[in-house]
């Protein structure tokens, strides 16, 4: 009877040595588990980055090498310009959109390509830079050449 | 009586031992937490769309869009072609030669606009022109009237040539203060 008594109250005290190394482990865990997550999703969104800069430059090599030259691309050349071959070779492994907008002085789009057969992003980056482009009343006006990868 | 004690003692002894392996995990889960940033937690740099360097060479380069007359000694009117430079260059010798700054004041509310459509919103625009043959005292021209207030300030500048012969310091100021306030 004494031994049981000894038995129940050992059991009883040892529960709280218990909780504490339980919950400590699961702190543990959990912690490693979120910051592998997070480093993983961190790495990806890195990748994303270099990938949508690599493609505003290359649209603006493009854009420099065909409609540029020495001068100022016009809205109208920007307008008619065709992304797709250059969205499409530059990204076989993800999906992208690519898109030119005039900032100033008003703000509209002029063209857009986006991959129609992508699913929904799960992780979208995106990236842009700004240019000079002469419009139709030979203005020097701004555009955004935008990209987002997913 | 000495056997029930040292059960205690030894009872007590690991409890303590216990609270010491959670204090350490709660130690590691810390490290661990700091050392990766969460991704949804905002961006303060102006990287990317907000780099004050390429905002300031399209702004300078831009047309002005909008005609504006400016009354200096007899009416100069501006058809919206020319560029922001230029303006610019315009207004300082202006201003250092003694004019008002209100005479400006429709062509400044045209600049100000283009740098806040150029910019993130997350950013406040300021641009500041100095005299470089004054030896930088104080700024000419500064765009908005009030100074930017964050410490974290990004900046780009460039020189522009002046209407008088002498050159112009043009600098950008982002201010990311909004986006703090919204955090």
């Amino acid at each position: 009877m004494k031994a049981d008594c000894d038995g129940v109250a050992g059991f009883f005290e040892d529960l709280p040595v218990l909780m504490f190394v339980l919950t400590g482990v699961f702190i543990v865990v959990a912690a490693g588990v979120w910051t592998s997550n997070t480093l993983e999703a961190q790495r990806m969104r890195d990748r994303f980055e270099s990938l949508a800069e690599g493609l505003v430059n290359e649209v603006v090599l493009e854009i420099e090498a065909r409609l540029g030259g020495e001068s100022l691309p016009t809205v109208s050349a920007l307008s008619s310009l065709n992304l797709s071959h250059l969205a499409g070779g530059a990204m076989s492994a993800h999906r992208c959109s690519v898109a030119i907008i005039e900032r100033y002085p008003e703000a509209r789009w002029l063209v857009h390509w986006s991959d129609e057969t992508a699913d929904s992003p799960v992780q979208a980056v995106g990236a842009a830079t700004l240019l000079n482009a002469f419009d139709e009343h030979l203005m020097v006006v701004v555009v955004e050449v935008r990209v987002i990868v997913w | 009586m000495s056997g029930r004690s040292r059960k205690d003692r030894r009872g007590q002894l690991a409890l303590m031992d216990s609270m010491v392996f959670f204090a350490a995990a709660l130690a590691i889960c810390g490290v661990l937490v700091s050392y990766a940033r969460p991704l949804d937690e905002p961006r303060t740099d102006p990287q990317g769309d907000a780099d004050p360097a390429e905002i300031l060479r399209v702004l300078l380069r831009a047309s002005i869009g909008s005609p504006v007359s400016i009354d200096l000694e007899g009416s100069h009117r501006l058809d919206g072609t020319e560029d922001v430079a230029t303006c610019i260059a315009v207004e300082v010798h202006a201003l250092s030669s003694g004019a008002n700054l209100k005479v400006f004041s429709s062509l400044n509310a045209i600049i100000l606009e283009m740098m806040i459509s150029l910019c993130n919103p997350a950013f406040e625009p300021f641009l500041i022109v100095y005299d470089l043959d004054d030896g930088l005292p104080s700024p000419v021209l500064k765009l908005p009237y009030e100074e930017a207030d964050s410490e974290n300030l990004f900046a780009s500048s460039t020189e522009i040539p002046g209407d008088g012969g002498n050159p112009y310091k043009v600098i950008l100021i982002l201010s990311p203060a909004a986006l703090l306030e919204l955090v």
